[in-house]
């Protein structure tokens, strides 16, 4: 058997976190940790997460049997939520590997062109690509995609997810 | 720090704070502050200041952030950083 | 005219189905009329059409808070989100409108929320363009006068996504 010098330098794109680290990355919790597994990570760059959707979710309690599939849509503030959280990974997995102790409480800062090109159902596994464009202190800017199956069906052009010791934001 | 402006320059840096704002291109005025006239936070300080290290690949430390209050003051730090003085 | 959500029989909004006894029973057909993560306000006023203004109270009760955060609540931004395109909606179905959300244009956050604060969101509703498109703007306060949020949004008609 060969023993391999451990690489320490890099976690390349082969690096899966599942749902237990993403529960030591991010403070979300169930109902609303809106991310299953990270599938591709490259540090301080790109994340690839994905997370299934199932008719069991909470948000499809209680919906009218009038509902026609299109009221099925998965809503668009937990499609933003789990792409949200998926730059939060990649930002704060990041600054981890980096040897960093991100503090704070996250919060969402701002979004803009944050583009619903099509819709998600029950069954559909979302895939969100986001790429981190800068970080400045306790702020991080990121834009990405998100898929359902083959189809692309959001874009978002900037996104900004902070750290905020107290809740003032400001 | 007193050199000449470069309008058209400053004409990106209106472009970009401007948009960030949102408000209309009238509204800014060189010399209008971005609190106390456009109703600015920290926050929209932090994207001004990420966006324009974007555009001009340069790196601009936080601590220049309280004394970009207006565009003439952020001109002043951006000209600083990128090296526009001659 | 004020849409309450003990009142509101069949327009368009996740409230309509608010009879906590029937509505989860699985069965009854008077559920919320699309897929949403909370009720997420409490009255709507519609003082003239265009104009809305939702008022929302934050509880921990709420469907998904418990897990934002455990160790402390706070209503998540997104839900902000929520609460301004449930408000549009309900103002632009009582107009006859159905409308979907396809653009968060802009949003920005800037005072946190949490269980016991109020928040009134009070929204510009312009009209459907030619192509079914319309834009709602929104800025949403604190009962201390706090801003907490200003929120652009545009949505489309669903009849214009239809065709």
């Amino acid at each position: 058997m060969t023993v391999e010098t451990p690489d320490t330098t890099v976690h390349t794109t082969q690096a899966p976190l599942e749902h237990a680290d993403l529960k030591r990355i991010l403070a979300h919790r169930h109902p609303i940790l809106q991310l299953d597994r990270v599938v591709e990570f490259e540090p301080g760059r790109r994340i690839v997460a994905i997370k299934a959707v199932t008719g069991t979710e909470p948000c499809y309690g209680g919906l009218s049997d009038d509902a026609v599939h299109a009221d099925h849509a998965y809503p668009a503030s937990l499609l933003m939520e789990s792409m949200g959280q998926a730059s939060a990974a990649l930002w704060l997995h990041s600054a981890i590997l980096a040897g960093e102790q991100p503090r704070g409480t996250l919060v969402f800062g701002s979004a803009r062109e944050f583009t619903i090109e099509g819709a998600a159902y029950p069954g559909d596994v979302l895939r969100h690509i986001v790429e981190l464009d800068s970080t400045k202190g306790d702020n991080a800017f990121m834009h990405g995609e998100t898929w359902a199956g083959d189809r692309r069906i959001v874009t978002a052009d900037s996104m900004l997810v902070a750290l905020r010791d107290d809740m003032t934001l400001t | 720090m007193s050199t000449a402006i470069d309008r058209s320059k400053m004409e990106e840096l209106k472009e970009i704070v401007v948009e960030v704002l949102e408000i209309e291109d009238d509204e800014l005025t060189d010399t209008s502050l971005f609190i106390d006239d456009h109703e600015a936070d920290s926050l929209r300080a932090i994207e001004i200041l990420a966006r324009i290290e974007k555009k001009y690949k340069v790196d601009i430390p936080q601590s220049e952030l309280p004394k970009m209050v207006n565009l003439q003051e952020v001109y002043n730090v951006v000209a600083q950083y990128a090296d526009w003085q001659d | 005219m004020t849409v309450d959500t003990e009142t509101t029989d069949r327009t368009r909004t996740p409230h309509s189905a608010e009879r906590p006894d029937e509505g989860r029973s699985g069965v009854d057909n008077a559920g919320k009329s699309y897929a949403a993560p909370i009720r997420a306000f409490d009255t709507l006023d519609v003082p003239e059409p265009g104009t809305a203004v939702a008022v929302k109270e934050i509880v921990a009760e709420d469907d998904y808070l418990s897990g934002h955060y455990p160790h402390l609540t706070i209503y998540p931004g997104v839900f902000t989100i929520e609460t301004v395109q449930q408000a549009a909606r309900a103002a632009l179905a009582a107009g006859g409108i159905d409308a979907m959300l396809t653009d968060v244009t802009s949003v920005r956050f800037t005072g946190t929320l949490v269980p016991g604060d109020t928040m009134t969101t009070t929204l510009t509703i312009g009209t459907p363009d030619d192509d079914g498109s319309l834009v709602v703007k929104a800025r949403c306060h604190r009962q201390d006068g706090r801003n907490c949020a200003r929120i652009t949004l545009r949505l489309r008609t669903r009849e214009a996504q239809l065709r």
